[in-house]
């Protein structure tokens, strides 16, 4: 499979579709099968990803350096599998569950999807601006979907913080670019190796600004509960889902991969940036009446997660943050879809979803918890590891305070068996990944083995 | 000139966060419209040093990277889009609140979170 497969499809998809009435069950189904195509593609990349030499493509034959070198290394494959599959899953959920009431929304989830692909392939920071824009504005367009007043509020939140966001990552982009002389990620890295050790502070600050606000952990959190609130409950589980793994990814490839000397420096920042957003998310969750508001919370309690994985030092650490960004996408999907819903089958989707938050076992949760905490104990981060178990612990009772009170018992409402099917298949792989870890943590581990420069 | 530059910078990027944080919905867009084109000038503005003409080759003198001239304009052009969706999404939210006032849509947010609470209440 060449690598260009799964850019190009969902791309020409989405421009086709935009000129298309997406209220129509057809051209719904042609875009479920567009993003199911990609899901394929990718796949079909995996054991190219996993031989000795990742795929790679640079644009237009040229060398590199003046061509944009795209590369398909294990931490891009396993990020653009999730977050694909993740896309695709609500977008089927949107469409067996009542059908698209917006002509464009079909086009901008495509586009999205193709978006989020781009930004896990390419090797080069400013393409990476290209697609972040790209996944961005599809996002901006989906965030009023509904067109209720309350969704309008919640775009136009949105919109201004993540476009403060986005001018932050451009100017770090160009920043590295008149420092290093390159926009390469692998130059990058090369220059970093032989340049002065703090040459690459600001543009790494900036970065860190930039992702935290994507990914939504203290002190950049304040737009996420307001937004996940008031969108609608699909878009609310594509912004949580599958946009912040932009965030967590980002953190990784600039931070570990692009310049691990500027991730070493800012390690006891990262430490009190998780351990804040952990406390704060966990403590706020417990107190929210809205479920929506509980399930926000509790997502920048895990993005405090990652960022505490990623402050540790080794592999150990960082191969948790992979799991825990994984686990953590595939739990807010099924979180968000299924809070939407009344009756019995929502319930038992909820709790699953729930418990792998937590992280209690048998989940995908718990294992990516369990490696964060052997990672911690390891370094001798014992207090850490104290405010890890202390989490999951809030946020076990305040998902499941959410759980007594929510309006389960909704006439009318409750899950059909498409809408239920889809809520069913990702809890169902929460589960699967929890009593059959292997996949999990190898991807994890593998992910991080590809990576850099780091001891 | 540089030193210009980032002054200029500078001032934009200020005064477009000072606009985000007043309480009508065209300011805020207009200010970050001016923080999206403070970063486009830092952009171009990385370029002034080694600045001769535009593209003066010739005569063996400095030329402007053109790396940086192309960064621009994706940048311009990606602004140029976000900005105009903002600019519906204001007028979009105008029409549905009949205000462009944030405290306005404040209170119109209260408003249902407090009927929800009253909803569950009984």
């Amino acid at each position: 499979m060449p690598l260009w497969g799964p850019l190009l499809l969902p791309w020409v998809l989405g421009a086709v579709l935009a000129f298309l009435d997406g209220r129509r069950a057809w051209v719904a189904w042609l875009a479920i099968a567009g993003l199911a195509g990609t899901l394929v593609c990718t796949v079909l990349l995996l054991p190219q990803a996993w031989s000795a030499q990742a795929p790679q493509f640079v644009t237009g034959d040229w060398p590199v350096g003046v061509g944009i070198r795209l590369r398909a290394d294990q931490l891009s494959i396993v990020f653009a599998l999730v977050s694909t599959s993740v896309v695709l899953g609500t977008l089927v959920y949107e469409h067996v569950a009542g059908g698209i009431t917006s002509r464009s929304f079909p086009a901008l989830v495509v586009f999205m999807g193709a978006g989020l692909t781009g930004v896990f392939f390419t090797s080069d920071a400013f393409n990476f601006y290209v697609f972040f824009e790209l996944a961005m504005t599809a996002a901006f367009g989906l965030a009023s979907y509904g067109e209720k007043p309350r969704n309008l509020r919640a775009a136009f939140t949105f919109v201004v913080v993540n476009l403060m966001g986005s001018s932050l990552f451009l100017t770090a982009v160009v920043m590295l670019y008149l420092t290093t002389g390159t926009l390469d990620m692998l130059s990058i890295i090369a220059w970093g190796q032989a340049g002065p050790p703090f040459a690459l502070l600001v543009p790494g600050t900036l970065l860190l600004c930039a992702f935290g606000v994507k990914l939504g952990f203290f002190p950049f959190h304040f737009w996420a509960p307001a937004v996940y609130r008031d969108a609608g409950p699909t878009v609310a589980a594509l912004l949580a889902g599958a946009l912040a793994n932009i965030g967590s990814y980002g953190l990784l490839r600039f931070g570990v991969d692009v310049m691990p000397q500027v991730l070493a420096q800012a390690r006891p920042l990262l430490e009190v940036l998780g351990a804040a957003s952990i406390l704060y998310g966990s403590i706020l969750a417990l107190s929210r009446r809205d479920t929506r508001e509980v399930l926000a919370y509790a997502s920048i309690s895990q993005a405090g997660l990652i960022i505490t994985a990623l402050s540790l030092e080794g592999r150990e650490g960082l191969c948790a943050a992979v799991a825990l960004a994984l686990a953590g996408s595939v739990d807010k999907t099924a979180l968000f879809l299924a809070q939407d819903r009344g009756g019995e089958r929502a319930r038992r989707a909820y709790s699953v979803a729930a418990f792998s938050t937590a992280g209690v076992p048998p989940t995908a949760g718990f294992w990516s918890k369990a490696w964060l905490l052997r990672a911690a104990l390891e370094q001798g981060h014992t207090p850490l590891a104290g405010l890890v178990v202390l989490a999951s612990t809030l946020s076990l009772l305040a998902l499941f305070r959410a759980y007594q009170r929510e309006r389960w018992l909704r006439e009318g409402a409750a899950l059909h068996r498409g809408t239920g099917a889809v809520v069913y298949a990702l809890s169902l792989a929460l589960i699967v990944a929890g009593f059959w870890p292997e996949p999990l943590l190898r991807a994890g581990r593998d992910a991080i083995q590809g990576l850099g420069t780091l001891p | 000139m540089i030193l210009i530059a980032s002054l200029v910078v500078g001032l934009l990027f200020a005064v477009g966060v000072r606009m985000v944080l007043e309480r009508e919905l065209v300011r805020v867009a207009c200010g970050t419209v001016l923080i999206t084109n403070s970063s486009v000038l830092l952009i171009l503005a990385g370029s002034f040093p080694e600045r001769g003409e535009a593209l003066n080759v010739h005569d063996g003198g400095p030329v402007t990277d053109p790396v940086l001239q192309s960064l621009a304009l994706t940048a311009i052009v990606i602004g140029f889009a976000v900005s105009a969706l903002l600019l519906t999404l204001v007028h979009r939210t105008q029409r549905a609140h009949g205000s462009l006032r944030t405290d306005r849509l404040v209170e119109a947010e209260l408003k249902r979170v407090h009927a929800v609470e009253k909803e569950e209440g009984h």
